[in-house]
């Protein structure tokens, strides 16, 4: 037969049980906090540009050079938005648009200082898009960024850009 | 097997849909997009994110019109620290690009000392903590001769720092090291061209709408940003190269303009070493 705790056994009891729900409550916070870390570092329109830029920057030969640097904000379906950016004659460059919002199709052009087309190709696949420049000139070159069919709006988008 | 290419979980675990997306995706022809579009109406529509690009962009471009003695143009300063955490970044940006140009000699020995110079800059920043790793994969990556891992490095250390000024809502600091880095990397191509002057070499120094924008950014600093008898020597640099970084009729910037770029940009180099 069991011997009946002590008022000093029970009062340990209680402490231990405290401390582990203590622990528990403190253990969920922490899991929910570094979640909620962890989306806000995730960018996802840039994810899902740089997912479209691996396979030019794993070339065998004379891969692209993936900037570190990168371009986001948020676009309404329609909308369009324009990046100025700096490009040297004899490099080529790759930009990747991505929106966070799947089902939404994107697109990415660019443009010369005269307002022309300048790109070598493009292509698109819903909510990726890339366009592969060679520019005829050093100088600013006008990355046209433009997003349609977004569920939610407004839609977030990231391009990234690589070199060689 | 995925490669590492330094992403989230997440984004690797997609790579396998990586063929797949580009099986299926849809070449564009200029049809697709206007043809044309009106730049002069672009105010509203325009990003206001200027990314400058880092110096191993133009090297890149430079590189390709043939062999150049990038060794000659390694400054080799020290670096002198006074407390001015604007000045400091402005130093980091140069220093970054120093890392850039003895990648291109291929000095290991300078690449290294540049390693340890930015994890001392990064102190003095405030963001050792966030460069050490980058610092220390520059240093390795010169032990081993892996260039192409150290320019990495190098744009991966900027970024990081640029970055952590922004969440730390120091984002002065992060302009001034973007033009710093710009700066070197400015008088490193002007010292090679007024070298061995050639138009096709020249007209990378035409960069007239990116100083404008440098410029810009420059000016809505705030005043305590701009602390320092070495902030009137940048103001009065990028007004004096606006006129000469952009090519005349024959698509070249002018011999006598690079030589002009060549000496202001190292004069206020130099006088942000010393200060």
């Amino acid at each position: 037969m069991p011997s009946t705790p002590t008022s000093s056994q029970v009062i340990a009891r209680r402490c231990r049980r405290r401390t582990v729900v203590a622990v528990a409550v403190v253990s969920t916070v922490c899991a929910l906090l570094a979640t909620r870390l962890v989306y806000a570092f995730v960018h996802e329109g840039k994810s899902f540009a740089i997912e479209a830029a691996v396979p030019q920057l794993e070339l065998k030969e004379n891969p692209f050079v993936l900037r570190e640097a990168w371009w986001n904000g948020e676009l309404n379906s329609g909308d369009t938005k324009i990046i100025q950016h700096q490009l040297f004659k004899r490099n080529e460059y790759w930009f990747w648009l991505g929106c966070s919002q799947t089902e939404s199709k994107v697109s990415i052009h660019v443009y010369d200082s005269e307002g022309k087309l300048a790109e070598a190709e493009a292509w698109q696949d819903q909510n990726v898009a890339a366009v592969r420049v060679v520019p005829k000139n050093s100088g600013i070159y006008y990355i046209r960024v433009a997003i349609e069919g977004a569920e939610e709006n407004p839609a977030e988008w990231g391009v990234v850009y690589a070199y060689r | 097997m995925i490669p590492n290419s330094g992403l989230p979980a997440f984004p690797r675990a997609l790579f396998t849909l990586v063929p797949a997306v580009a099986l299926f995706a849809q070449p564009l022809t200029a049809q697709d997009a206007p043809a044309t579009i009106d730049i002069k109406s672009l105010k509203v529509d325009v990003v206001d994110d200027v990314i400058i690009p880092i110096p191993q962009e133009i090297f890149a471009s430079l590189d390709k019109l043939g062999d150049q003695n990038w060794g000659r143009h390694l400054q080799d300063k020290d670096v002198k620290l006074d407390g001015n955490r604007s000045r400091t970044a402005l130093l980091f940006g140069l220093v970054i690009s120093e890392g850039f140009i003895a990648v291109q000699a291929e000095n290991r020995d300078e690449v290294k000392r540049i390693g340890r110079e930015v994890l001392n800059l990064s102190g003095a920043l405030g963001v050792r903590g966030a460069v050490q790793g980058h610092a220390q994969a520059i240093i390795e990556g010169a032990d081993s001769d892996d260039w192409s891992d150290v320019r990495r490095e190098l744009d991966g250390t900027r970024q990081t720092v640029i970055s952590t000024m922004k969440e730390l809502s120091d984002d002065a600091l992060a302009d001034l090291v973007s033009i710093g880095g710009w700066l070197g990397g400015t008088r490193a191509l002007a010292a090679l061209v007024a070298d061995n002057y050639s138009p096709d070499a020249s007209e990378l120094l035409h960069q007239p709408d990116l100083l404008i924008q440098i410029a810009n950014r420059y000016r809505r600093l705030p005043a305590k940003a701009k602390d320092g008898e070495i902030f009137v020597r940048v103001s009065e640099t990028l007004e004096g190269l606006k006129p000469l970084m952009r090519v005349n009729g024959d698509g070249a910037v002018a011999k006598a303009a690079v030589d002009q770029i060549n000496q202001l940009s190292t004069d206020l180099t130099d006088a942000v070493y010393s200060n």
